[in-house]
């Protein structure tokens, strides 16, 4: 996993958002065993504590779920990982849509160039 | 903690003065071997001048070693616990008397030792000089055994005493010189700037001040009857006994010196650290 | 749980110069806090007091609930901003010095870190650079298990791969039941493994709060935020 940071968000959320993309990508297989807290602040060189706060979020979304005695696995409910996925994907095309908007494209013709730009890729 | 403390100090400052003691006792046996040489070879003048040479490093070597030992008392508390080695060694578990107290044990102990190498380095000359084939044994036994009933008829209680007061009255000496110092750099090294001039100020300014305090502590304990209470026990206990309340009296009077520079020093290490 | 480390109304002069002024805080046990401030604004000050090296002029600082002393000194592990280890020794010597004073100290730690970083147990500390005698240095502090560590400027003089590597300690020996105190201007390279932050300024705490608290008000990170705070 990469794990640079950017400035302007919490360290917290921005841990959320690198697991859960390797989760919805199926980096992270559903039922797969997760490291633990330790090994991963070590990993990413940040805070026990920042990392447990992460964890705590994926928790309360579902994603990954903590069994008292064996550690933390990612969930096997398909339905909350597409969901995220879902969610994800509509955050990134929000964003995206900012930005074009702010270059001053309407709607319809970002659809159209994004058309053109996939039949590019593909010749 | 203390026996941790001065089993390190030892390791610290034996460093510098076991190589010493050992260069010394082996020039005593040169040195020894040196003066039987010249007797025996007068022919040689080369010989003469190298052992010429050899004697004069024996004694070069007995004046360093007593100088180290007090370099080394100076420099184990200056550096060790003033200087940056003070940052380990006042964040350690341990109080500030155990600090002093095993600085002052080991420093008393390097003084000691300089004292019976010397002996030992002289009596090592001698008997590298001395034929002991030629020596007349039987009269040596002779003169021995005269000297131990001499000692039994005194009273060996005594002698051993005397000799253990003795001990315990130069370990005390050479705190109270210690101290001087380490209350001298105590006080030095609670200012700022000029830590190591003002240690040397005041040095001396200590060295007056208990000067003019001797004769005057004298003075009082003679008006308070303790001279007169010493010289009438005298007269009423035997000669070896009043000895001994002699070197009591020298241990007291020891003690109140060590206590007078004690503490100022203590309180100083302890709230008025400054570490560089 | 008590704090690890606690300062009420704490107030420290030389002379006429304020060193510290009203300073209170209280450190939770499991934190890794980070002391920032400019050069010259009490960090060294602050923690030479919770060391016992200084005595206050008013207030009260607590290790552990308690004052600084034999006991708080047997639970604090602190590394100080200069090499205060004596220089004849190798490191071998130094494990058994701290063997011999502190309780805590894990040999077996101090020996794997040790070999990871290819120290050589048997060179003298004279006989090395000054950025390796950091490093030794830094292995006997956090070979302690120790209830509060305080490090005086642990990434200051040292180059980037080694300051990784405290970093990745400092993490690796993590307890929920000790309090870490970083302090340093260096704020950028240890923002990651902090969870609050003091800000400190002429002898003032400015400012305790949390890193992602910071980050999540003004949208920028602890550093930046820092230097808009201490623009000159």
């Amino acid at each position: 996993m990469d794990w640079t940071f950017n400035n302007d968000m919490p360290i917290y959320s921005q841990l959320v958002d690198k697991i859960k993309l390797s989760i919805v990508s199926g980096q992270l297989p559903p039922g797969e065993k997760l490291n633990t807290v330790r090994e991963l602040a070590a990993e990413a060189r940040v805070n026990p504590n920042t990392m447990q706060r992460a964890f705590q979020e994926l928790e309360r979304e579902g994603l990954v779920f903590s069994q008292r005695s064996s550690g933390r696995y990612v969930t096997e409910d398909m339905e909350v990982i597409m969901e995220a996925k879902e969610a994800m994907a509509q955050k990134y095309i929000r964003d995206f849509m900012d930005s074009m908007e702010k270059l001053g494209y309407t709607g319809e013709e970002i659809i159209s160039l994004v058309r053109g730009g996939k039949e590019e890729d593909k010749k | 903690m203390l026996g941790k403390l001065i089993k390190h100090e030892f390791k610290g400052s034996g460093r510098s003065m076991v190589p010493f003691i050992l260069v010394c006792l082996g020039l005593s046996v040169l040195a020894g071997l040196s003066i039987r040489g010249m007797e025996n070879l007068q022919d040689y003048g080369w010989f003469t001048v190298l052992f010429g040479i050899v004697i004069f490093l024996f004694v070069a070597g007995l004046i360093a070693v007593c100088v180290m030992a007090l370099v080394v008392c100076i420099e184990r508390f200056r550096k060790n616990l003033l200087g940056d080695e003070g940052y380990l060694m006042f964040t350690l578990p341990v109080s500030v008397d155990e600090h002093i107290f095993s600085k002052l044990i080991v420093s008393s102990v390097w003084f000691v030792a300089t004292w019976l190498v010397c002996m030992l380095a002289f009596v090592l000359m001698f008997l590298c000089n001395v034929d002991l084939i030629e020596v007349n044994w039987s009269e040596f036994g002779y003169v021995m055994s005269e000297v131990w009933g001499r000692l039994v008829d005194f009273g060996l209680v005594h002698i051993i005493g005397y000799i253990l007061e003795l001990l315990v009255l130069i370990f005390a000496a050479c705190c109270v010189t210690c101290m001087q110092f380490y209350s001298a750099m105590a006080i030095g090294y609670s200012f700022s700037n000029h830590k190591l001039l003002l240690s040397v100020v005041f040095f001396f300014v200590i060295n007056v001040a208990l000067s003019i305090l001797q004769p005057l502590l004298l003075a009082l304990t003679g008006n308070a009857g303790l001279l007169d209470f010493m010289a009438n026990s005298a007269q009423n206990i035997s000669g070896p006994a009043a000895v001994h309340l002699v070197m009591l009296g020298a241990f007291l009077y020891a003690l109140v010196f060590f206590v007078i520079l004690y503490i100022p020093t203590r309180l100083l290490l302890k709230y008025r650290l400054n570490l560089p | 749980m008590t704090a690890t480390f606690e300062c009420k109304g704490l107030s420290k002069n030389f002379g006429s110069t304020q060193a510290l002024e009203d300073v209170s805080f209280s450190i939770a046990p499991g934190r890794v806090v980070g002391l920032l401030g400019p050069n010259g604004s009490g960090k060294t000050t602050l923690i030479k007091l919770a060391n016992g090296l200084l005595t206050p002029s008013e207030g009260e600082l607590l290790i552990c609930g308690g004052k600084p002393g034999e006991e708080s000194k047997a639970a604090v592990s602190y590394l100080p901003d200069k090499t205060c280890m004596p220089l004849w020794m190798n490191p071998k010597q130094l494990m058994d010095f701290f063997q011999d004073f502190y309780q805590d100290f894990d040999r077996q730690r101090a020996e794997d870190m040790l070999r990871r970083l290819g120290l050589d147990e048997k060179q003298r500390l004279r006989q090395m650079s000054k950025g390796t005698r950091e490093k030794v240095q830094l292995i006997m502090v956090m070979s302690r298990k120790a209830k509060l560590y305080l490090l005086d400027e642990p990434i200051g003089g040292v180059d980037p791969a080694t300051r990784d590597y405290i970093l990745d300690t400092i993490i690796r020996n993590y307890d929920p039941e000790a309090s870490v105190v970083i302090s340093t201007h260096l704020i950028s390279d240890v923002e990651k493994i902090l969870d609050e932050v003091l800000f400190i300024n002429r002898g003032r705490i400015m400012l305790q709060a949390s890193v992602d608290d910071i980050r999540q008000q003004y949208g920028k990170s602890v550093d930046e935020y820092f230097r808009e705070v201490f623009k000159c």
